[in-house]
């Protein structure tokens, strides 16, 4: 089932009859199809070991698939690696082994200083980029003495210094408490409104759930269910991932940050 | 937290070029363990001036050289017996303590603590992102030696070097919360850890690497860029003068 809006531009991704398996394991990923819009908010729910991450980073050249085919604005995105990476960016689950610079101003500046810009020009994207996240008063701070919510948003700014179309984020909520998961998802929305494409892969589809516009539920490798998440979101059980509260109960899915109990 | 780690400050010591404060650094290095007690005994007074320039609080510094301190006990004891000069004052079996073996004992290890200090120095006021890029200035003209792979190497050693040390801390927590510490020999104790230790490192370097292609590592980067200025100029030639006065006198 591929669930495109006819009303929307033409796809920025497009995703056909992709399979994918480990060199010593089983399928990871067989037979996956769909096509990605400009600016859509794209759930991608699945139990551990569906094939989210493998998907993700198939999705920005990481991982080459065994069969079919990913375009990235019609052309292949394995042709051109870098052309995909600067325009696919990718936070990884573990925020701890993404982070590669010594201080958060170096560890933005990694990607410009890959792509070879000239000094100046970097040292003026990575402080706009560093203030626009409010990462800017501890630009000369060690990452390793970050908080977790600080550090996932420090790895959001090494990529979005490259000004990607699209992002994807591997499991963005793991190891974040209320506040940091909070402030990221209202990051996201924040960005989403600013016309770039996400994806989020999550097992734990509460806290996104109202703000996708999309949810592709994964299960064993394929794609069980595509469309708006109102549509399956009864269904999620099924596939080993836990219904919000609120759906439950009948009603739409709650806003998770504006949503909570009020005295 | 150490007296070493680099901390933000505005004394000209944190103004310098990293490549002009590597070559003082070597410079007062050289020339100190040559020198003798009055030029030493002047040198470590501008020496303690500077460090409370940067920032350095002295005791606590004293205090987290401890160890070093028994080093330097021991530098200043094979030092004192080796030299046979002046009047004798005690012996121990053939072992004859002299007031020239003293004075040369403690002449040794005062020079060591110094060149200790003015690395102390150093590393307080520099960015570890700095000392990268200054060694990889330096590299440049060695042939055979690719400087910019070896400058992200140096960057991502900086970077993990705390991450895994906290690993380390967390695997022996871990370990000593289902009674590991009952274990009596070490030997184990210590190969268990660090067996832990590397697989996790290994999956960390996995999954780094990984990361850093995502983000489109390039070998063929952008250089780090310098700013000398009339500071640095100025110091250096202070430096030179001194190191060569130490030298001489
Ligand atoms: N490096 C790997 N080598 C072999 N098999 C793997 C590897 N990574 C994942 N797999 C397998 O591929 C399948 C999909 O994994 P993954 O994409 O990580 O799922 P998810 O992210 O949804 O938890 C799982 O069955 C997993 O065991
Ligand atoms: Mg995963």
């Amino acid at each position: 089932m591929v669930f495109t809006d006819p009303n929307r531009l033409p796809p920025l991704l497009q995703v056909e009859h992709v399979s994918h398996h480990y060199p010593d394991g089983g399928t990871s990923v067989s037979n996956v199809s769909f096509n990605v819009c400009k600016g859509e908010f794209i759930v991608l729910a699945g139990a551990n070991g569906s094939g989210k991450t493998t998907l993700l980073r198939l999705l920005n050249g990481l991982l080459h698939p065994s069969a079919g085919d990913i375009r990235y604005r019609g052309k292949p995105i394995i042709k051109n690696p870098e052309h995909t990476r600067k325009h696919i960016g990718m936070v990884f689950q573990d925020p701890d082994t993404q982070i590669v610079g010594e201080t958060v101003f170096d560890d933005t500046a990694f990607g410009p200083e890959n792509l070879k810009l000239p000094r100046e020009e970097i040292d003026k994207t990575v402080h706009a980029t560093l203030d626009s996240l409010g990462l800017g008063h501890m630009k000369d701070r060690c990452p390793s003495t970050l908080s977790g919510g600080e550090k996932r948003r420090l790895a959001l700014s090494g990529i979005l210094v490259m000004h990607p179309e699209i992002i994807l984020l591997d499991e963005p909520f793991s190891n974040l408490d209320y506040p940091g998961a909070a402030g990221l998802l209202q990051l996201l929305e924040f960005l989403n409104r600013d016309g770039i494409t996400l994806i989020a892969a999550t097992h734990d589809v509460e806290k996104i759930i109202d703000k996708a516009g999309r949810m592709i539920i994964m299960q064993n490798g394929t794609i069980v269910a595509d469309g708006p998440p109102s549509l399956h979101v009864q269904a999620l059980e099924q596939y080993g991932i836990r219904e919000p509260c609120a759906s439950r109960y009948g009603m739409k899915p709650a806003d998770w940050v504006n949503g909570r109990k009020r005295p | 937290m150490t007296p070493f780690t680099y901390r933000k400050g505005e004394s000209h010591y944190h103004r310098l070029d990293p490549r002009y404060k590597l070559i003082m650094l070597a410079l007062v290095s050289v020339s100190v363990l040559q020198a003798a007690f009055i030029p030493l005994l002047v040198f470590s007074a501008a020496l303690a001036q500077a460090m409370v320039r940067v920032g350095i609080h002295i005791p606590t510094a004293l205090k987290h050289l401890k160890f070093f301190f028994l080093l330097l006990l021991l530098i200043f004891l094979a030092r004192t017996v080796s030299e046979q000069s002046g009047d004798t004052l005690f012996k121990i079996y053939k072992l004859q303590v002299t007031t020239g073996g003293i004075r040369l004992g403690v002449l040794t290890a005062w020079r060591f603590l110094v060149v200790m200090l003015a690395g102390m120095i150093f590393s307080r006021s520099t960015r570890p992102s700095q000392v990268k890029s200054a060694a990889q200035w330096f590299l440049k003209p060695v042939p055979f030696i690719p400087e910019k792979r070896a400058a992200v190497m140096i960057g991502l050693a900086i970077r993990f070097l705390p991450l895994i040390l906290q690993q380390a801390e967390e695997l022996s927590l871990a370990r000593k919360a289902r009674g590991g510490d009952l274990r009596k020999n070490p030997v184990k104790r210590i190969t268990e850890l660090a067996v832990g230790l590397m697989k996790k490192s290994f999956r960390t370097a996995d999954q780094t690497a990984l990361a850093m292609a995502a983000r489109g590592f390039s070998e063929d980067r952008t250089d780090p860029s310098f700013h000398p200025s009339r500071l640095d100029a100025a110091y250096l030639v202070l430096t030179g003068t001194t190191a060569i006065l130490l030298f001489v006198c």
